[in-house]
């Protein structure tokens, strides 16, 4: 008896879908949505409007030559002294080695 | 029928195409919100946030799928995101409550208000339960039923949307009557 008064209830319940109307959006949502992607349109707009291709073009040849400029400029041998300065300032060379059995 | 010259406007972001994309849509989108988040403010939002992403993603829409489909795809995906959002901030309300804050559980049972605009009153709390038990099945198994049970789509349509088989949606399917049953009944059992 509490078996079936269950399963009727179960049956109710998924039964209940059926009874669901569908609903009309309030008149308000299309204004909102426009609105929203108006906002959206400004946004992507002030990005893109200063942000054109000549320029994003010039900004990449500039950090490029810069890029090229440094690399050029810097030659191995400079690299290797300031790597020497830098150990013995910090007494990492070999003949600053102590040791507590000596 | 949605003809390419449409699309066209859509992807050139020409206003008079927004507003008729959103006359025709808008029920459809906010209805199948409602599906899946049964709060008329939540899915007002949330048909607000897919219209948004239409807006954003219609460049890359190549035709491939209809643009029903397409709508449906982004509307499924944003209904799920903002019910996982909802669970994590449910969940944390949990923790809360265990550790003491003035939460009561009642509150942190369910991730909305049910207010379900197209729910009659004698149905509302038979429909509160179902949607309850909706949300406790897993991901996969609450979005086929959901689109086939509650939005009546067809098998067919569901697979075009969830990009599975026809067979692993019918398997899917029986799964959640199955697991839904379950639940209810244990639901029952613990009320009587």
């Amino acid at each position: 008896m509490k078996e079936d008064h269950i399963k009727n209830k179960i049956e109710n319940t998924i039964n209940s879908i059926e009874f669901i109307e569908e609903v009309q959006a309030s008149p308000f949502l299309k204004n909102k949505i426009l609105n929203s992607i108006n906002q959206e349109q400004e946004s992507q707009h002030t990005v893109s409007s200063w942000l054109t291709p000549k320029l994003q073009l010039a900004a990449l040849a500039i950090f490029v030559a810069i890029n090229i400029a440094v690399f050029l400029k810097i030659s191995e041998q400079q690299y290797s002294t300031e790597v020497d300065s830098f150990a013995a300032a910090y007494e990492l060379t070999p003949e600053s080695e102590e040791t507590l059995f000596e | 029928m949605i003809d390419q010259d449409f699309i066209e406007a859509l992807k050139k972001g020409k206003r008079h195409a927004y507003e008729e994309l959103i006359d025709r849509f808008q029920d459809m989108v906010f209805n199948k919100c409602l599906s899946f988040v049964p709060n008329k403010e939540d899915a007002e939002d949330i048909a607000q946030e897919i219209f948004i992403e239409v807006f954003r993603s219609i460049k890359h829409f190549k035709g491939q799928a209809k643009l029903t489909t397409w709508i449906y795809r982004i509307t499924t995906n944003k209904c799920l995101e903002f019910i996982r959002k909802k669970n994590t901030k449910k969940r944390f309300a949990f923790f809360q409550l265990v550790l003491g804050t003035q939460h009561p559980v009642d509150k942190v049972s369910y991730f909305t208000e049910f207010n379900h605009p197209g729910v009659q009153l004698e149905q509302k709390e038979q429909s509160e339960h179902l949607f309850k038990a909706i949300n406790q099945l897993p991901e996969n198994q609450k979005v086929v039923f959901t689109l086939h049970k509650i939005d009546g789509l067809s098998y067919k349509e569901v697979s075009e949307i969830t990009q599975k088989s026809i067979s692993s949606v019918e398997s899917l399917m029986f799964r959640a009557k199955k697991n839904l049953q379950l639940q209810l009944e244990q639901y029952y059992k613990n009320e009587s």
